[in-house]
């Protein structure tokens, strides 16, 4: 449904549309691209190949569908087809815990405490989990639309959330069970 | 749409379902009367409940993290090229008006277009380098000399940049070599080897001398031009043309399988 057929020159009023929708969606872009990649360099790219891309399969666009999901797709299919494989082959491997918790300073502490255990959980799921949380439950997309976006059956939408569901509650499992541990000590 | 419990899920996918709101109405409440009546079951929904309006916040801050202003420069203003042509000429004219400097030649030196310094380098390069490609034509890449002289100037600027560029390591399918130069760029040799492809024009692939650490192969696209860069160890590399994406991309495969420094 969102895939990238037979390239044709983006011209043209669409690509004109799509042009002006880019911008207000750059945040949220990158932001998709900083949890599959977790590196900030290349959730730059990512954009902007994202970008690129849609411009040049403007035409692929349905009038009337969603933007934002439509290049989530795009950003995904780059992920999964280009620079991840290039990730791996080049050895560096995927996680670069370092680039990975971006909380803000201002924040105050309990919710940053907060915030940064999300974080650290989100990223500890395998790729395939962290992907459909982050799209249902910090993106809100409906089962149907993360299995559009992912391209796999909504049945395996529901066990990829479930498993999440499951890994992240025995990892506040034990992230509690530590805090009390300290506690006592 | 909702989803219709069967048989083969899981009980943690119907709880899931369940917190989700992706169940009907009917379903729903065939949920709720197992939990009233099954405390195992209810206890694990418990378990894997967690408040979402948090979990999405402690991701907004990384919408204010993300490089908003930079990227929002590299969307493409023109739409993709078909073909050189009168196009080519009209921007070329453009860049002329806009007062940027170009020098062409063995030592050419080239300057970045004027209030882009504020940029990261690898995307000052990509847009110099493109700046200056798409005002090429075939002639800029006319054969100086016959192989011997090729040769020469492979050796020159291999020696330039300290890394062995053979004649057999740059060719490429369908495109012809024609030159190689060494450039400079703000202190930086930058090697450009200048190829001429039959449909699209001058092609160049550039390799500069610049520790970006590594980076696998991008897409970009920079005053019309398409271009795929990459780095590796102490170099960074551009495949630029006015040709499609995906032949620079197959180039960019041979290349980098020749160049792994």
């Amino acid at each position: 449904m969102f895939g990238l057929g037979g390239s044709k020159a983006g011209a043209g009023p669409l690509a004109h549309d799509i042009r002006a929708g880019l911008p207000p969606l750059i945040p949220r872009l990158w932001r998709y691209g900083m949890v599959l990649s977790q590196r900030r360099d290349i959730a730059d790219d990512l954009v902007q190949a994202t970008c690129l891309r849609a411009l040049e399969h403007a035409d692929q666009f349905v009038p009337g569908s969603r933007l934002d999901h439509w290049l989530f797709a795009i950003l995904r299919s780059t992920w999964i087809n280009d620079l991840r494989k290039q990730r791996v082959r080049t050895g560096q491997g995927l996680v670069d815990p370092g680039e990975v918790s971006i909380v803000d300073e201002r924040t105050d502490t309990e919710r940053r405490v907060f915030a940064n255990q999300v974080m650290a959980h989100v990223n500890a799921l395998p790729e395939a989990q962290r992907d459909a949380v982050f799209l249902a439950y910090v993106e809100g997309f409906s089962y149907r639309e993360v299995a559009q976006t992912l391209d796999i059956p909504i049945g395996t939408v529901m066990s990829r959330l479930a498993n999440a569901r499951a890994k992240l509650a025995s990892l506040r499992a034990e992230t509690h069970d530590a805090a009390a541990g300290g506690r006592r000590r | 749409m909702t989803i219709k419990l069967t048989d083969d899920m899981s009980p943690d996918e119907v709880l899931v379902a369940y917190l989700d709101g992706a169940l009907g109405a009917e379903d729903s409440r065939e949920v709720e009367a197992r939990l009233e009546s099954e405390p195992a079951f209810a206890a694990r929904l418990a378990e894997l409940d967690f408040d979402i309006d948090a979990f999405r916040a402690a991701f907004e801050p990384m919408l204010d993290e993300a490089p908003r202003a930079r990227l929002e420069t590299a969307i493409p203003k023109a739409a993709p090229p078909v073909r050189a042509g009168r196009r080519a000429l009209l921007s070329a004219l453009a860049a002329a008006v806009a007062g940027i400097a170009i020098g062409i030649g063995g030592t050419g030196v080239f300057l970045a277009p004027r209030g882009e310094d504020s940029e990261p380098w690898p995307l000052r390069l990509r847009k110099t380098v493109a700046s200056y490609m798409r005002l090429y034509t075939d002639q800029t890449f006319a054969q100086q000399g016959g192989s011997a002289a090729m040769q020469a100037q492979l050796a020159r600027v291999s020696s330039e940049l300290g890394l062995n560029i053979t004649s057999d390591a740059i060719q490429l399918p369908g495109v012809e070599f024609r030159r190689a130069e060494t450039l400079n760029y703000e202190g930086h040799p930058l090697a450009q080897i200048g190829y001429v492809d039959p449909t699209y024009g001058p092609m160049a692939f550039c390799i500069a001398k610049a520790e970006f650490g590594h980076q696998p192969p991008i897409v970009d696209r920079q005053h019309d031009m398409n271009m795929v860069y990459w780095s590796s160890g102490r170099y960074a590399y551009i495949v630029i043309g006015r040709n499609p994406v995906e032949e620079l991309q197959q180039f960019t495969n041979r290349l980098r399988s020749r160049f792994s420094a």
